[in-house]
């Protein structure tokens, strides 16, 4: 399912990238995110739903550097 | 997935790396990581127990060994040569940050791997944490984010330091005369500090104890009248910021006369040559290195302490990727920068050049002659110093965390060897640096001195092109700067194509397009859409789309399980280093020409051999407490151990360093 574990044919190489239509391109790298980010997406909403003071939770004092 | 799969594998290759055209400069990184935590009663730890909590769990996985620092709170080294230690202000002591650092590493894949390492290291303590602290904090979840800002709009996180020739001739002649003059000063003023310390310091417990007697004494009187005091606990969190709040003042107003002309003569002295030829690397590298971040737009101060409205100053043609109370930028601290150079001591001054550690050396320096000890003061007027850069994002992906070490020195390489004297010099840095941050779409310009018009990714492909010329002049040859050329290169292709075809290689355009369809499911473009997101919206619940979006953003840098953590395990982002050898790096020092990690290494590997307890900083190991302590430097250990024949896993003969 991950962009990464794909066969090697089935990869869109460094030549192809360059030689495709940007508009294609861009278009084919979308329908590919459609398919592997739905769960990671669904996901984050869920958490969204689950962790409302989650943002809050993060305050920390500026530490200085 | 286009250009996904590298050209390059990094694993191992580097370590002997024995025809490297790159100098072997000292580098390291410097991280601040924050603690998020919930539990389920509402109360929340105190940081510094998170801390304390922290260091047991690192104990029980790795050796380690105090630090001697007298400014940094606990402190520890640990048996890779790295440290950590507790930051924090002086007015919220409670509330600080966990600091990490790489061991000073002399090839920048080698840092790239140790900050991994480290945050591996960091992000594998959680579960036990959580653990250990159950009893006390029931049904605590804690998580620890590599980022560098918050949602309130505090600002921490990554430091990059190289060591860098700091002076030029002129300066090489004058800067240590100025010290010697200047030296007095802070020894009178690290002995006022003191004084006054002690003295605000009784002040408050003093107050504090009639404070806490006269809460003693009222508690039964107004508890028939249904009134409560805050409980003793809140008394003495209320007394230690308010004792900050005004050590903060005096040090500040009272060092502002001394720290004022010290750092605005370093400012005019040191690093010259860099800050020349490469500041307009560093404002457009963002492009590479940013790792996104999600602010307030139109209404700032809705968040405490929020992003105060940075306006871009010469932003053209540019369109910030919009959501719904906030805008997307391409950096976490580049909005935060106010200066290219530091001249006070305030936190808020954030410079891209940071000088904060010429200013600790210079303490060091006055607290050394009063043990007559120079070594600190030979190493403040060296000529070669240790840079820091500030503007540096915490990143996730190893690709742009990489990238940050290795342009940056093959950058550093050609200003020693003058190949960069004819840089671009932009006519306003930080305005340049605030356009670019704001504008995704990466067409924002800025203008040189000369009038000419750059982007950001132009300004990358001049650098990058002078850094080819270079490399194919065999001044650097070496396969490893080839393949971090080729990298850049595919990069600026990409970007320049779209930047969504970085997406699982640099942290930007990953972050914005998971916001993106978080925000949206469906797929109406952000940037044309200043619209709640369409339903069903879980960003109601978590206080609109700005605040669905800015969790999105943080989450990304939780360690263990953060969203970034999660399209790893998806398979959809690009790793440069192989696991295992990130899991030796948790407790093996570098392999470096030069530099203290190894040593320190062997020290505490061995520390039982002193039989007494020992701490060490960067450059020294103390054995034994008070009058009878004894102080030897690492140079001089090595030396006496280089004469009895010892090896270590050092390569060669080396210099004292100074650690990150």
């Amino acid at each position: 399912m991950a962009a990464l574990a794909m066969a090697p044919s089935e990869r869109l190489t460094q030549d192809e990238a360059n030689r495709a239509e940007p508009d294609r391109l861009a278009d084919r790298l979308q329908a590919r995110l459609d398919m592997v980010l739905g769960p990671v997406v669904d996901t984050i909403r869920r958490d969204a739903v689950r962790r409302p003071a989650y943002l809050t939770d993060t305050e920390v004092a500026a530490g200085g550097e | 997935m286009p250009s996904v799969v590298l050209p390059i594998s990094l694993t191992r290759k580097w370590l002997p790396a024995a025809n490297s055209g790159m100098k072997r400069r000292l580098l390291g990184l410097e991280t601040e990581y924050a603690f998020r935590c919930t539990t389920t009663d509402g109360r929340r730890p105190d940081h510094r127990s998170l801390y304390e909590a922290f260091l047991r769990v690192v104990r029980r996985r790795t050796l380690a060994v105090e630090g001697a620092s007298s400014l940094k709170w606990k402190q520890v080294f640990t048996e890779n040569g790295g440290a950590f230690c507790y930051e924090s202000l002086p007015y919220r002591p409670d509330a600080g940050l966990l600091e990490a650092a790489t061991p000073e590493c002399d090839l920048p894949e080698t840092a790239a791997l140790y900050q991994l390492a480290q945050d591996r290291l960091i992000g594998g303590t959680v579960g036990e944490i959580q653990a250990d602290m159950q009893g006390e904090f029931p049904g605590l979840s804690l998580g620890i984010l590599k980022n560098c800002r918050d949602a309130f709009g505090h600002i921490y996180g990554a430091q990059e330091n190289y060591e860098a020739q700091f002076l030029g001739p002129v300066g090489t002649v004058l800067f240590p005369w100025f010290v010697r003059l200047f030296l007095p000063a802070f020894f009178l003023y690290l002995i006022q500090i003191v004084c006054i310390s002690l003295v605000v310091a009784v002040v408050h417990a003093l107050l504090l104890v009639l404070g806490l007697f006269a809460s003693a004494m009222l508690r039964p009187i107004l508890r028939p009248l249904r009134l409560e005091l805050p409980d003793s606990g809140k008394w003495i969190r209320l007394f230690e910021r308010q004792a900050g709040w005004v050590l903060t003042a005096i040090e500040v107003g009272f060092s502002f006369p001394l720290i004022f002309p010290y750092l605005v003569a370093i400012r005019l002295a040191g690093f010259r040559s860099q800050r020349r030829a490469l500041t307009a690397f560093l404002v457009s590298r963002i492009v590479l290195t940013g790792s996104g971040s999600v602010e307030s737009a139109e209404t700032p101060s809705r968040m405490p302490g929020g992003t105060r409205g940075e306006v871009p100053g010469e932003t053209r043609a540019a369109m910030p990727a919009r959501m719904p109370d906030g805008v997307f930028h391409l950096s976490e601290k580049a909005s935060a920068m106010r200066r290219m150079m530091r001249i006070t001591n305030l936190p808020a001054d954030r410079s891209i050049f940071d000088t904060g550690n010429l200013l600790k050396q210079a303490y060091y320096a006055a607290l050394g002659l009063l043990r007559f000890d120079t070594t600190a003061y030979r190493q403040l007027i060296s000529p070669v110093q240790r840079m820091q850069i500030g503007l540096s994002d915490s990143c996730m992906a190893s690709i742009p965390l990489y990238l940050k070490t290795a342009l940056m020195t093959l950058l550093l390489d050609m200003v020693d060897a003058g190949a960069l004297e004819d840089a671009p010099r932009l006519r306003h840095p930080l305005k340049a640096l605030h356009a670019f941050n704001a504008d995704p779409t990466l067409t924002a310009t800025a203008l040189d001195r000369n009038g000419r018009t750059w982007t950001a990714l132009s300004l990358q492909r001049w650098y990058l092109d002078r850094a080819r010329a270079f490399f194919q002049k065999g001044e650097a040859a070496d396969l490893e700067v080839a393949k971090a050329l080729r990298l850049w290169q595919d990069l600026l292709d990409d970007l320049e194509r779209d930047p969504l075809l970085c997406f699982g290689r640099l942290d930007w355009p990953t972050k914005l397009e998971l916001i993106r369809r978080v925000l949206n499911p469906h797929g109406t473009a952000p940037e044309a859409s200043t619209e709640e997101p369409s339903s069903p919206r879980p960003a109601s619940e978590a206080g609109g789309g700005f605040a669905l979006a800015k969790m999105v953003d943080i989450a990304y840098h939780e360690l263990p399980d953060g969203y970034f953590a999660r399209l790893r395990r998806e398979g959809l982002v690009v790793d440069l280093f192989a696991d295992a050898d990130i899991n030796a790096a948790m407790t093996d020092p570098p392999e470096t020409l030069r530099g203290g990690a190894a040593l320190r290494s062997e020290i505490i590997r061995d520390s039982s051999f002193f039989g007494q307890e020992i701490s060490m900083s960067w450059n020294q190991v103390r054995t034994g407490q008070g009058a009878r302590s004894r102080v030897v430097s690492l140079a001089d250990f090595r030396q006496h151990r280089r004469e009895r024949g010892a090896t270590t896993r050092e390569k060669s003969p080396d210099l004292p360093s100074q650690g990150p």
